[in-house]
């Protein structure tokens, strides 16, 4: 077991197309715990995904996985890590055990014996066509496969977008239990955050290529806060003190990234807590700083 | 144990899970030596996240009423439950006089004084 | 390079061009029988009734051709691997597993050498069975133009790996595709001009000689035969040597290709 404190690190990532960039994006996943990666579709969630699991180079920027550089310790690194895909990546025709023969004489660390509880537990049959499968089932076969070679890092793409709510419950579970062994980390992309507003420990917000706010869920929610007031009133405020508002016929909602600071600062106001999703559409929005 | 959290009032987490442990310690559901869950595995339960839990535990700890060891895991710590009463008989005798103080400060009397406190208490 | 991850690459391959190399081989076996029936009938049958002067020797002559030509087509033609690996997401998820491009190149090359196996097989018992038929002896230099021939069709195996294998998504794989049949076609079209350039008197020759044609020999200008006679004959010694090179080279294309990055 090597040792190393993040599981993943990213140091001024940068990857430039026509029409879009990854800017200068940094931020850590440390180990044993799980990170939620949160943007909408097109922020370059995916981009920044690939880029770490070497599908596509780079253009500066430092990556390390598990402690090892992602390029000169590919092999190693992908030994020991594991990807889920939004799509299932396996032809329609091979059926699970012959994935699973496969996947044996890919890992060194495979193990049927895992892999079989695993697909007994999701109830998924291990001689039908993948191409037959659900959504849920291809997505519950790809977790079977991910978790079947003693990985310790798991990167998920958007893994749960698509799913219904039962079955999304059911591998929020199953990647809690992952967590229990404090080795194992886990980032998790995606655009829905109910899902990770609960369990995730740290998240990381990107829109159009930059990193908007990286940190500790618990802190960004309790220091970030909704302040409500009247239009009026809402024009006697520094703007210094608030990321964006939103500007609606009865009023004005500006969210705040220092709650304690602001309460001080305007005794009195209102301010309510901010969940997760609303953060990020302030977040976005703070170019423009007021909208409606 | 019972462990309950409620995602809708306006105490965070952590300070929710510690304030429960706390009272099940004093009023002796819990005991001397006896082992707390995981971190991880109260974290899973819950299903919120390890940091949430690891800050709970780690109050408790500071507090005196926990102690955690690597390897083993978080353990109920002996509680001088006398010098624990009086200390909160101590903060409570604080907030009282802040309390006295701005009741006549501002013209409440005693007995209106008295009133609230018996509706404040009996709303617990 | 590790053995079991070679051996799992393989069995994808294998299991991903099991269909259609079984038809294909069926259809080469198909094509080899319908030659032996011909046969039959030139020397028992219909065609032995109708009295055509030496017919066996042309059937002989044309299926001696086609048939190492279709086997070759069989052995080197396009599987379509790659393109179910890309449609399926394979080819991108194969980037975040642990096996190297030279495995997942040795699996293709290993499957590419089993074929042309197979298809020199089927070949030499098409050549035994018909000579016999037609009391013709072995053709002494019978390998060695097989696989001449096979050193010509692999051409196509090579640039489909050139063209094709750096491809990870549809998109770019049908761009590639593109460029792949648009250089066959070029080479294609280079050869045959070629081949007319430097026959045209020996084919304008034929066309202004009267006598008829009495068999399938007379319709292409000895010129041409002899040509390619000697041709063979002088390229005997290296048809090996140069199967194997290819073979190198087919695996370092694919090795290259595989291990580049999407942009």
């Amino acid at each position: 077991m090597s040792e190393y404190t993040n599981a993943i690190e990213i140091q001024g990532l940068t990857k430039k197309y026509d029409g879009f960039t990854l800017d200068d994006i940094s931020f850590n996943v440390p180990k044993g715990s799980i990170m939620g990666f949160v943007g909408q579709n097109g922020a370059g969630k995916t981009t920044t995904i690939r880029s770490i699991l070497n599908i596509i180079g780079i253009d500066e920027g430092k990556i390390s996985l598990l402690g090892m550089d992602h390029i000169q310790h590919e092999e190693e690194i992908k030994e020991r890590i594991a990807v889920v895909f939004d799509e299932m990546p396996f032809h329609d025709i091979f059926t699970a055990k012959e994935m699973a023969r496969i996947f044996r004489g890919l890992y060194q660390k495979w193990s049927d014996e895992t892999f079989g509880q695993f697909m007994e537990r999701f109830q998924l049959p291990m001689n039908k066509k993948l191409g037959k499968f659900s959504k849920g089932m291809k997505m519950k076969l790809q977790i079977a496969f991910a978790l079947s070679h003693d990985a310790e890092l798991l990167i998920m793409d958007e893994a749960t977008t698509g799913l219904d709510p039962v079955v999304r419950s059911e591998i929020l579970d199953i990647f809690l239990e992952f967590l229990q062994d404090e080795e194992h980390s886990i980032l998790m992309s995606s655009h829905i955050t109910s899902d990770l507003e609960k369990i995730a420990d740290s998240v990381t917000f990107i829109d159009r290529g930059r990193i908007l706010i990286s940190g500790y869920k618990d802190e960004i929610l309790e220091s970030h806060g909704i302040l409500k007031c009247s239009k009026r009133d809402y024009k006697d405020l520094e703007p210094e003190d608030f990321i964006s508002t939103r500007l609606t016929d009865f009023g004005a909602e500006a969210l705040v990234s220092d709650r304690a600071a602001v309460a001080r600062k305007y005794s009195g106001a209102v301010i309510d807590p901010a969940s997760l999703d609303e953060i990020l559409v302030y977040y976005v929005n703070k170019g423009k700083k007021e909208w409606s | 144990m019972d462990i309950i959290i409620s995602n809708a009032s306006g105490e965070p987490i952590y300070s929710q899970i510690v304030s429960q442990i706390k009272t099940m310690i004093l009023d002796g559901r819990l005991n001397e030596g006896d082992p707390l869950p995981s971190m991880r595995n109260l974290a899973m339960q819950l299903r919120i996240s390890v940091i949430t839990t690891k800050r709970a535990y780690e109050e408790l700890e500071r507090d005196g009423f926990i102690e955690s060891f690597t390897g083993k895991g978080s353990f109920v710590k002996a509680q001088n439950k006398e010098l624990y009463r009086e200390e909160q008989l101590k903060k409570i005798e604080e907030l009282l006089t802040a309390a006295g103080e701005k009741a006549r400060h501002c013209g409440v009397s005693l007995e209106e004084l008295t009133e609230m406190l018996g509706l404040v208490y009996g709303g617990e | 390079m590790r053995l079991s991850r070679i051996h799992a690459l393989f069995l994808k391959e294998l299991r991903l061009s099991k269909k259609y190399m079984i038809i294909s081989y069926l259809a080469l076996w198909g094509a080899i029988l319908i030659g032996w029936l011909f046969m039959l009938s030139c020397l028992y049958g219909n065609l032995h009734r109708a009295g055509l002067q030496d017919v066996k020797t042309d059937v002989y002559n044309i299926f001696r051709l086609t048939i190492p030509y279709a086997g070759c087509s069989v052995a080197l033609g396009g599987l379509g691997v790659h393109s179910a690996d890309v449609n399926a997401g394979w080819a991108r998820y194969s980037v975040c597993l642990p096996s190297r491009p030279s495995e997942a190149a040795a699996a293709k090359v290993i499957l590419t050498v089993i074929r042309i196996v197979m298809c020199i097989i089927a070949c030499t018992v098409d050549q035994l069975v018909l000579g016999a038929m037609c009391g013709k002896s072995f053709p002494s230099g019978f390998f060695t133009s097989l696989i001449s021939l096979t050193d010509v069709v692999m051409i196509i195996a090579l640039a489909e790996a050139f063209f094709c294998l750096r491809a990870r998504t549809a998109p770019e794989l049908k761009k590639a595709t593109a460029q792949n049949a648009a250089f066959g076609f070029i080479l294609g079209l280079m050869i045959l001009l070629a081949i007319m350039k430097r026959y045209t008197s020996a084919f304008r020759e034929m066309a202004g000689d009267e006598t008829e044609i009495q068999s399938m020999s007379d319709m292409i200008p000895a010129q041409l035969t002899g040509d390619l006679s000697a041709l063979l004959n002088k390229t005997a010694p290296f048809a090996l040597p140069v199967l194997i090179l290819e073979l190198v080279l087919l695996f370092f294309i694919s090795e290259k290709q595989l291990k580049a990055r999407e942009k």
